[in-house]
């Protein structure tokens, strides 16, 4: 068969293609991404952080020590957060807060029992007077399998979070944020969704893993998968 | 040789295939119309039975052209999957779709004597290329869109598929002998054949379909998936036709494309956030699924000058069709084939769509009548039913099968000395299925659970096939 010919079957090929019902997923998946452009719900909507309302201050090192639980929600896991206990320690600087975060993830199915080794996310950030910050998560170490509530694998995932810090009375109650990053495994991809920042220590006997585990602007409370 | 398997690339452009679920599974094999048989001798033989080649004499050249409009349905009540607050109605209701289809075969033969006289022994060698496996669907968006939950206007289905088709092309060449048997004579025929073929098989995979991240049916966090793999694996074929006066017993064997697992490779877009409906990050997997092989007969009686009858059918070993399971490029697929969930390990696959299928038998019975003596002008027709290798909890929009009752018209006239044009008409009509309440897909483990894709299923196909054949 010579070029010629291999090029005429080619556009003969093709010029049948424009009269049948061809497949084009990527096509298909432009519209959809032009469909949710214009819609403002699910991975659609572009999520957005909480911000400070009218009589909110901008918190000392006091108000912001303290025990927390922080329940990370992805659009791998949109119902089922990861939560971890983490403990704030605070100190002044001369343009707001640095803080050091430490902690334990806790299991998916009660939220209450500590899993991974202790104080094993330790993190450090600052947070300017504006209240703005962005915590960087580095995907080492992962987050243990049994904190997953999606599979039993571990999860890596080089994530940020990013909120804004303010306090409406005594302490800091509550913030929350918005989740990007990209994961490494157990799968490979691109991840966003939103957290929570509820002050509520786990090891307390008024700790509800239900209603302290909230996640979002709207203090979402979230379903308890049942142990794998 | 690159410059053909570019034509053979080229050539599946043609946006085949034949719909789903033709002679069972994705076996869709309907070139030669009435006269694609294990008992055919036309080029075509080379896939139905290369043995039959033995029986052509001179040089054949053969092009079908198979047109074919498919129609289908599936309509979905609610989703036990539905998460607790969601808008479970999206998810409800009837995909559907209509949709023309076409399919290319050439083929050639070429007898060379092995000896003299009319009775001598002949070899015949062929090539060809012919799409018997495949499938293709193309679900319509419905005509108004939910604000809330823009991916519900993809349809109920999309969750299995929106757009998507399976492509098995076989670029084929083989050769047959045709033996005089003792007491071989021009009154009373008694020819040995046997055939062998090999094949060069493109098998490609390109579909879009909804998917969250969770592999649940949550509106409000669906994105879409888009799997495009391909690759080439070789195959055989082989067969025997013996002609006994005016009876023909066939049978035939058509291997596994790639002879057992076969890995196809290309690309997958997982977007499942915000992110990444924008970035579309592509990722390089690798698909990893097991074809099955083809056994077929048939008997063809010469009941007299005007009236030829012909009954076969096939057998296809579709129980090697367990899953399909993507996994980043070069990785195994680790599956637990009872749960679904990724087997412990360094890896897992990406996503596994859980077959199970069955094997499935079909059978069709046909004849000819000649107008005249001379084999001029012949009309065909034929009988037949195919079986389902799909069980009801698997069952789903992108891999749709069940039994098939088929029913086709055809002719073949010479139009001159030496060109014959060929038509069948063929309708075939699925029996409506309904596996509400049997899908198994939301009891499956990650990565292999999905959407719950239970509801009521009908399909009907319109096939015509025309075809010219050149005899020198």
């Amino acid at each position: 068969m010579t070029w010629r010919r291999n090029q005429l079957l080619g556009l003969a090929s093709l010029a049948a293609t424009s009269a049948l019902g061809c497949i084009d997923p990527d096509a298909r998946f432009d519209q959809f991404k032009d469909d949710c452009s214009s819609s403002d719900a699910g991975i659609c909507k572009v999520r957005a952080a909480l911000k400070c309302e009218a009589g909110a201050t901008f918190p000392t090192a006091e108000q912001a020590n303290g025990r927390y639980i922080l329940a990370i929600t992805t659009n791998l896991t949109p119902n089922a957060p990861m939560v971890l206990s983490v403990d704030f320690t605070a100190t002044e600087t001369a343009d707001g807060l640095h803080i050091s975060a430490t902690g334990s993830t806790l299991a998916y199915w009660d939220r209450t029992t500590p899993v991974g080794e202790s104080n094993s996310v330790i993190v450090q950030f600052d947070v300017p007077s504006s209240g703005e910050y962005a915590i960087h998560v580095p995907a080492d170490p992962p987050i243990p399998a049994d904190a997953n509530p999606l599979i039993a694998a571990p999860v890596s995932a080089d994530t940020t979070l990013s909120g804004t810090l303010c306090v409406y009375g005594n302490d800091v109650e509550y913030t929350s944020g918005i989740v990007s990053g990209e994961m490494f495994a157990p799968i490979k991809g691109n991840i966003d969704g939103e957290f929570g920042l509820h002050r509520a220590d786990f090891e307390s006997p008024t700790y509800s893993p239900s209603d302290d585990v909230l996640v979002g602007p709207d203090r979402r409370k979230t379903d308890i998968p049942p142990k794998r | 040789m690159r410059k053909t398997l570019a034509a053979v690339a080229a050539f599946s452009a043609v946006c085949s295939l034949v719909p789903s679920a033709q002679a069972s599974g994705l076996l869709t094999a309907r070139f030669g119309g009435e006269a694609g048989t294990p008992l055919t001798s036309n080029p075509t033989a080379l896939y139905w039975n290369p043995a039959g080649m033995g029986a052509s004499r001179g040089t054949h050249l053969y092009v079908d052209g198979l047109f074919a409009y498919r129609s289908f349905s599936y309509e979905h009540a609610k989703d036990p999957d539905e998460p607790a607050g969601s808008n479970g109605e999206v998810n409800q209701g009837t995909s559907s779709f209509g949709i023309f289809l076409a399919a290319p075969t050439l083929g050639v033969t070429t007898q060379l004597d092995l000896g003299n006289g009319p009775r001598a022994a002949a070899l015949v060698l062929g090539a060809g290329l012919f799409a018997p496996f495949g499938g293709s669907a193309k679900i319509e968006r419905e005509s108004k869109g939910d604000p809330l939950y823009p991916g519900a206007i993809d349809g109920p289905g999309r969750w299995q598929n929106i757009e998507g088709e399976t492509i098995g092309l076989y670029l084929s060449s083989g050769a047959a002998i045709d033996l005089p048997l003792a007491g071989d004579s021009a009154d009373f025929a008694k020819r040995l054949r046997i055939g062998l073929s090999f094949s060069g098989v493109r098998t490609s995979v390109r579909t879009i379909r909804a998917k969250t991240g969770s592999f649940n049916a949550d509106p409000a966090y669906e994105g879409r998936s888009i799997l495009d793999v391909s690759g080439w694996h070789g195959a055989i074929g082989t067969g025997v036709q013996l002609q006994l006066g005016a009876f023909t017993l066939a049978t035939s064997y058509q291997s596994q494309p790639g002879f057992g697992e076969q890995r196809l490779n290309g690309t997958a877009v997982n977007a499942f956030s915000q992110t990444d409906l924008q970035k579309k990050p592509s990722t390089s997997v690798d698909l990893i699924q097991t074809l099955p092989d083809v056994m077929r007969f048939g008997v063809g009686w010469r009941a007299s000058e005007r009236v030829e009858l012909r009954l076969f059918g096939d057998y296809t070993r579709w129980s090697v069709f367990k899953t399909q399971c993507v996994v980043r490029e070069g990785e195994p697929c680790n599956l637990d084939l009872d749960t679904g969930a990724a087997k412990p390990g360094p890896s897992s696959p990406i996503t596994a769509d859980m077959r199970r299928w069955k094997d499935a038998f079909g059978l069709r019975a046909g004849g000819s009548y000649f107008l005249d003596g001379e084999g001029r002008r012949e009309l065909m027709f034929g009988l037949g039913w195919d079986g389902n290798a799909v069980p009801d909890s698997t069952l789903d929009s992108g891999e749709f099968d069940g039994d098939d009752l088929t029913a086709a018209v055809g002719t073949r006239l010479r139009i001159s000395d030496s060109l014959y044009l060929g038509g069948t008409y063929t309708f075939y009509y699925t029996l409506p299925r309904d596996n509400t309440g049997k899908s198994i897909y939301t009891t499956l483990q990650s990565p292999s659970r999905a959407p719950d894709a239970g509801g009521k299923y009908t399909q009907n196909v319109h096939f015509l096939n025309v075809n010219l054949e050149l005899v020198l």
